[in-house]
């Protein structure tokens, strides 16, 4: 009971290195959680910091203090047709205002990308906003909140674990192979 | 087994489910970038109707086009040596009627040359309702199916209405191949299940395992088959044996003509490419910028044709990107054309005058759109060999279309 209580333990601990939880759980784009909705079309949202992890897909949680680009890719093919205001906002005082904005206009690749050198922690949204008062879906709005946080990802639970996951994994093959021994003994 | 056995299985497998990667299952997307950028390259394909179009059960569509097969195949995957052309599709909801390569028919597998081109024609006649993305496709051996563009096709209808009739070499008409000949073929499966379960009954009718475990420990092996059961061995042999040739002579008296299903390979010639020298292309730097989804391709041309040449398209894995500044360009795509495998932006080019009979230029091009995120092809810049491959289409003042591969090593960019 005692030795299966620790293989409990084992798969519960396991459950957390599932790949599905990172980089957004190797979906397509269209499909994993850095999306949110615009008049039923999906809008994705990724930022990067190159100077500090390079490629790394940064989504909901980013680290602070900084250089980073936010890139927004409309994959639903109507919004590449409107004229789309795209703005950061910043939350001050309960109260979201323009951090950064672009001016109103159409995206026929689909995407588009804005620099923000030196992000300050806080809370903040990308606001889309459709254009046109001709258009039946004029002034169609959508949001997409992210949390900028001053201290460093690898201090974070997730940071820890995420930095010493190969211990993890180590110890998962020497159990692994334990029971195989087990077994080819008896 | 004990329980702590099963909980030792039941830990190991949860373990393996737990540290796989999530399983894909969106279809072409799931093709590596490498599989989809370096093998085959389709263009002009066209379909019969359009796109989102609705037809009827029994109804014929009509897939043709080119097919460029790449000439720097993976090194990883068999060459084209043996190749099927088939159709991608949900399942059987269409039924292939007939299939050609550079007219000839390929109901057999054929072998082709990477670097080549090769026409294709696929009949596909509507089986069952429903919604079906329709691709013709290319099964490579051990490599597998490498799927071409595809649209929407609403069929409509019921599925026991579907009929695909056929006249024989000897003039004979098979109303519908769907349930010719069913009914025998269930009659023979029933009489060789119920000799099976006559088989299986004969054994497990007595005492199975607690009985003959007790022979086996007393070493009385000879007990475990007896002399009844020897006998009805042999008869039951016999009587398989005489059935197989009874079945085998009516079968011969039913269909007097027949030919042996055929295993032979079809051979294609190659039609030799006119064009082959008028365009030189180098690949000098490519890179992928990440933030603007964007290929550049630095590349150097040289034009050895005697017309001045522009570039009008750049084509990878069923994407398009069109110069609209080029009308030939503009005019290649065909209305209808799935939206989603064409680029809203124009192809960039940094210099798009043309470039004259005999001069070399080096270009930038850039193909953006987010079209290469969602189809997962950016994530060859974590393959172990991150290279791209397309085909650069050019036009000269007259309107002739001269095609080159483009290919090299790409670097992801964050610079632009």
């Amino acid at each position: 009971m005692k030795r299966q209580g620790r293989l409990s333990i084992l798969l519960f601990a396991l459950f957390f290195y599932a790949p599905s939880i990172y980089a957004h759980g190797g979906l397509t784009i269209d499909q994993d959680k850095c999306v949110f909705r615009v008049a039923r079309t999906v809008v994705h949202f990724t930022a990067y910091q190159p100077e500090v992890s390079q490629e790394e897909e940064l989504c909901k949680d980013i680290p602070a203090g900084n250089n980073t680009i936010f890139v927004v890719d409309f994959v639903g093919e109507k919004l590449r047709k409107k004229p789309i205001q795209l703005s950061v906002e910043q939350k001050t005082n309960n109260r979201y205002e323009s951090y950064l904005s672009k001016v109103s206009q159409i995206y026929p690749s689909g995407t588009t990308n804005l620099n923000l050198p030196n992000l300050g922690s806080g809370e903040y949204r990308i606001s889309l906003l459709f254009n046109g008062p001709d258009d039946a879906s004029a002034h169609t709005e959508g949001y997409f909140y992210i949390t900028v946080t001053a201290s460093n990802k690898e201090d974070s639970m997730l940071g820890l674990f995420d930095k010493y996951s190969w211990l993890l994994i180590l110890a998962s093959i020497g159990f692994v192979a334990y029971l195989l021994s087990a077994r080819l003994k008896s | 087994m004990n329980v702590t056995t099963v909980f030792k299985k039941t830990v190991l497998m949860l373990m393996l489910l737990i540290v796989s990667t999530v399983i894909y299952a969106h279809g072409e997307r799931n093709q590596e970038p490498f599989l989809r950028m370096k093998t085959l390259q389709w263009y002009d394909v066209k379909w019969s109707v359009k796109n989102e179009a609705t037809i009827k059960v029994n109804d014929e569509l009509i897939l043709e086009g080119k097919v460029h097969f790449f000439s720097r195949w993976p090194q990883v995957i068999n060459k084209p040596d043996t190749i099927f052309l088939a159709n991608a599709t949900p399942g059987p909801v269409f039924i292939r009627e007939e299939s050609y390569m550079n007219e000839v028919p390929m109901i057999q597998s054929t072998g082709v040359e990477v670097g080549e081109v090769y026409d294709f024609r696929v009949k596909l006649k509507a089986r069952i309702p429903g919604r079906h993305h329709v691709h013709p496709m290319i099964n490579v051996e051990s490599a597998g199916g490498l799927v071409g563009p595809g649209i929407w096709v609403n069929v409509e209808g019921d599925a026991d209405d579907f009929v695909y009739s056929v006249e024989t070499r000897t003039g004979q008409t098979i109303e519908n191949l769907g349930t010719y000949a069913t009914g025998n073929v269930y009659k023979w499966h029933a009489i060789w299940a119920a000799i099976a379960a006559f088989w299986l009954i004969w054994w497990i009718r007595r005492p199975l395992l607690i009985q003959r475990y007790l022979l086996v420990k007393d070493g009385q092996w000879g007990k475990l088959i007896t002399l009844t059961d020897k006998k009805m061995g042999a008869t039951l042999m016999v009587v398989i044996i005489g059935l197989l040739i009874y079945a085998n002579s009516i079968t011969r008296e039913a269909y007097e003509y027949t030919i042996p299903l055929q295993g032979g390979r079809a051979v294609v010639d190659v039609v030799p490419n006119s064009d082959k020298g008028l365009i030189t292309v180098k690949n000098k730097r490519a890179e992928y910028y990440l933030p603007g989804r964007t290929v550049t391709i630095d590349a150097e041309i040289t034009n050895n044709h005697n017309l001045p040449i522009r570039i009008g398209e750049f084509t990878s894995a069923n994407l398009r990107f069109i110069n609209k500044a080029l009308p030939y360009a503009v005019a290649g795509l065909d209305e209808g054309y799935p939206e989603e495998l064409v680029a809203g932006a124009s192809l960039g080019i940094d210099d798009d005058t043309s470039i004259m009979p005999g001069e070399t230029k080096r270009v930038l091009i850039d193909a953006t759109d987010v079209a290469w995120e969602i189809e997962r092809l950016s994530s060859l810049l974590n393959d172990p060999d991150s290279s791209y491959g397309g085909l650069l289409f050019f036009y000269d003042s007259n309107g002739k279309r001269i095609i080159k591969e483009v290919y090299g090593q790409i670097l992801p960019t964050f610079k632009k």
